[in-house]
């Protein structure tokens, strides 16, 4: 041990000997290893359709999350794209790339990091095709009702493809896809303690998918290269875990993410960002007004203490996603984004919070 | 025999007078730092030739890199060098040089001969190469106005055939001109203006105030990759990384707000110039431009030195940001200063700068500023020490 580990929305610790197969084999190849591999990869993707309600031959692995979302914004029709501002780089990215070559997009504004149900109506027309939102926001943790969402999109128009960013809810949340009536589903290993380099794509059956980059004809196509088994079962572990103590797991989330927010109130001039109602247990937003969040994260980093200020991905800067939230003034920059996993403990958030104490004293100069 | 070799072209040495023996000294053991202990180093009549030692491979790849790189050496040229000063032989090497690097050339040769009691002059020879070479059943025609080879012979107590020269970065050999201390940020100037003063044949040091937790790990990491980036220029740079904390808190509580950045670099000047006294340097540098931000006005200028009694040598104080910054890039120093984390001087930002303090209103402010110095010595009583060597 030696150090508190809060980042989790970043990465998680992969389980232990989360890689103890050999199924290395192509799984194209046509011999008896390679058949068998084919088969593990098959049955990987029948047992997470089940728990995410979509048939196995819809799931498409790719690299992660990234890799997912641009293939769901770049390959689908997306002439005309609806998004929020407060999109993870990976959404934001090819949707900006898009705006600027032909295609039209309606940025719909976030307060406090919820989008606005009428507006997003307002928005659909008939010519709208993708419409990309996120489950659960990386950086503050709030959670839209994607179900509703979805019934809303569909009954305004039941062409318009809806994507969901699922990276920081899979396996945290329960979902029905074809309840929710998601088109495009992104969802990632490595935050629910599998593998880095290994997510995927869920697309409905009947959606065209152009596909990024061509090659050979495995996965229909839609993401050729070899395909790789031991990383599937590696996943499947990674997933039974998760799923398999979904309520557990989100419940003792909610402990530490609960504690956690009690014990800051005793912190002077620090406010919780995030409504605890409508967000995900993971992850907890605070603001220490007046202290920058970076240098806050530095002097927890010093004792041992692991957290973020935004996204991992986009640096040390405040990050546009965070400021899209509209937070009252000054939240943002001070904003620090707590992550939990099942690994962690109470007690673990109690030291935290009495390092943050002291360190807090410290730099706005009172001790 | 004959050995592939390095021929070594420098320039400003030529003009140094007396002190022509001292700068060749420290040129060649430059070279012989930086190649380590399979290359000798052989001086000639205004050249240096890099041999392997033995018979050696050819591969002079990294040498030839470290050498272009060099303060002092203007171009290096991957020659063939012989001791049969025959023309046979000379005809002989010329050709087989041309055909080994050439599939298809238009060439010219010249040729040069310090030794005049050689049976041919320099046109002779260039001229029997020549016609040797191109009636050798090659495609090789002549061309003397526009030529895409030109093949040097040159005849010293060796001869030396060659047809590339890379050009180096000129300047002095370090440590010519003595020593120095950088300042560097981690932003994009300092590193520029290490590289512009050892060009200049200063060695460096370099001192990074680091000021945790306010910057962050990452920005130490990222000074260390600059001075390794450095180091294959300046050769061997020692970083030393000072805990400025303590000051940098000091003045934001003691300073008045718009002045709080002239007295953090006052600082940081008597803290370098501290050390700079302890390390044998005899100046300062740092990667001012002239009015680039508030703190590099001329009045800022006068008033943050007059902190210290060593020059305070400031290479970029004319270059506009563009010129920097090319060649930031130029060095491979820009992609490390550009890696978004704060540095030391943009955590505690004045909102309205003073850009015209006054000497006597900065005199008077200092002598308020009582508790400064102590803290100032404390903080490089022990500075965290990294040696960086390419």
């Amino acid at each position: 041990m030696g150090y508190i580990y809060f980042d989790n929305a970043a990465t998680t610790k992969p389980l232990d000997n989360f890689l103890d197969n050999k199924l290395y084999s192509n799984p194209s190849s046509v011999h008896e290893f390679g058949i068998n591999a084919m088969e593990a990869i098959v049955s990987v993707k029948k047992y997470l359709a089940e728990k995410i309600g979509c048939s196995h031959e819809e799931i498409y692995f790719t690299s992660g999350a990234t890799e997912s979302n641009n293939i769901a914004v770049l390959g689908s029709n997306n002439k005309s794209i609806i998004t929020t501002k407060n999109q993870h780089p990976s959404v934001a990215g090819p949707i900006k790339a898009l705006h600027q070559k032909k295609s039209t997009v309606k940025y719909l504004d976030v307060l406090g990091g919820f989008l606005n149900i009428r507006e997003l109506e307002y928005a659909i027309d008939q010519d709208t095709t993708l419409i990309s939102l996120t489950h659960v926001n990386n950086e503050s943790g709030i959670t839209e009702d994607i179900k509703k969402l979805g019934f809303l999109i569909k009954k305004n128009n039941p062409r318009a493809l809806f994507h969901v960013d699922g990276a920081q809810s899979f396996g945290k949340f329960e979902i029905n896809l074809k309840a929710c009536n998601i088109d495009l589903f992104t969802f990632s290993a490595h935050k629910i303690h599998g593998n880095k380099g290994f997510g995927g794509l869920v697309i409905n059956k009947g959606v065209n998918i152009k596909p990024l980059f061509y090659g050979g004809q495995q996965q229909n196509g839609i993401r050729p290269g070899t395909e790789d088994a031991m990383a599937a079962l590696a996943f499947k572990k990674a997933c039974s875990a998760a799923f398999d103590n979904i309520q557990k797991n989100y419940q003792h989330a909610a402990t530490l993410r609960d504690t956690m927010a009690a014990l800051l109130s005793e912190i002077p001039d620090c406010v919780i960002n995030t409504d605890l109602e409508n967000s995900s247990p993971y992850i907890l937003n605070a603001s220490f007004l007046g202290i920058k969040g970076e240098i806050l994260l530095n002097a927890l980093s010093e004792k041992g203490v692991y957290v973020a200020t935004g996204a991992a991905c986009s640096g040390r800067q405040v990050s546009n996603n965070l400021i899209a939230h509209n937070f009252p003034e000054g939240h943002a920059e001070s904003a620090i984004r707590f992550s939990f996993s099942r690994y962690n403990t109470v007690q673990e958030v109690e030291l935290c919070v009495s390092i943050l104490k002291g360190e807090v004293k410290k730099l706005r100069g009172e001790s | 025999m004959q050995k592939n070799v390095l021929l070594i072209k420098y320039g400003e040495i030529f003009i140094r007078g007396k002190n022509k023996p001292k700068f060749y000294r420290k040129l060649a053991d430059t070279i012989l730092n930086r190649l380590g202990p399979n290359y000798i180093v052989i001086r000639e009549q205004s050249r240096f030739v890099v041999e392997p030692v033995g018979d050696g491979g050819t591969g002079f790849g990294a040498a030839l890199d470290r050498l272009k790189n060099t303060p002092g050496i203007t171009s290096v040229c991957p020659a063939i060098k012989t001791d049969d000063l025959s023309i046979e032989n000379l005809r002989g090497l010329a050709l087989s040089h041309m055909v080994e690097n050439y599939p298809a050339a238009t060439f010219k040769v010249e040729a040069r001969r310090s030794d005049k009691k050689y049976p041919m002059d320099s046109m002779q020879i260039a001229a029997d190469v020549g016609g040797y070479i191109f009636n050798s059943g090659n495609d090789f025609s002549v061309d003397v106005i526009k030529p895409d080879i030109v093949l040097r012979i040159e005849l010293r107590s060796c001869a030396y055939i060659y047809s590339k020269e890379i050009k180096g970065i000129s300047g002095l050999p370090v440590g010519s001109s003595g020593k120095a201390t950088l300042l560097l940020s981690g932003g994009i100037d300092s590193p520029v203006a290490g590289y512009l003063i050892s060009k200049r044949g200063v060695s460096l040091e370099a001192v990074y105030f680091h000021s945790p937790p306010y910057t962050s790990l990452n920005s130490i990491i990222k000074v260390k990759d600059l001075c390794e980036k450095l180091s294959v220029y300046t050769g061997e740079i020692k970083l030393n990384v000072i805990n400025f904390t303590e000051v940098m808190l000091y003045i934001k509580n003691n300073a008045p707000e718009d002045k709080m950045t002239i007295f953090l670099k006052r600082s940081m000047l008597k803290a370098a110039g501290a050390l700079a006294e302890k390390n044998g340097s005899e100046a300062l540098v740092v990667g001012d431009s002239v009015a680039q931000v508030a703190s590099q006005t001329l009045k800022a200028i006068a008033v943050i030195d007059q902190a210290v009694v060593m020059p305070v040598l400031r290479p970029l104080c004319a270059f506009n940001k563009d010129d920097i910054i090319n060649i930031a890039k130029e060095i491979g120093t820009f992609e490390i200063s550009i890696r978004p984390f704060n540095d030391c001087c943009t955590v505690f930002v004045p909102k309205f700068p003073d850009t015209k303090p006054e000497p006597l209103a900065i005199q008077k402010i200092n002598e308020g500023l009582n508790g400064l110095s102590l803290l100032i010595e404390k903080a490089i009583e022990a500075p965290e020490a990294y040696a960086f060597k390419f």
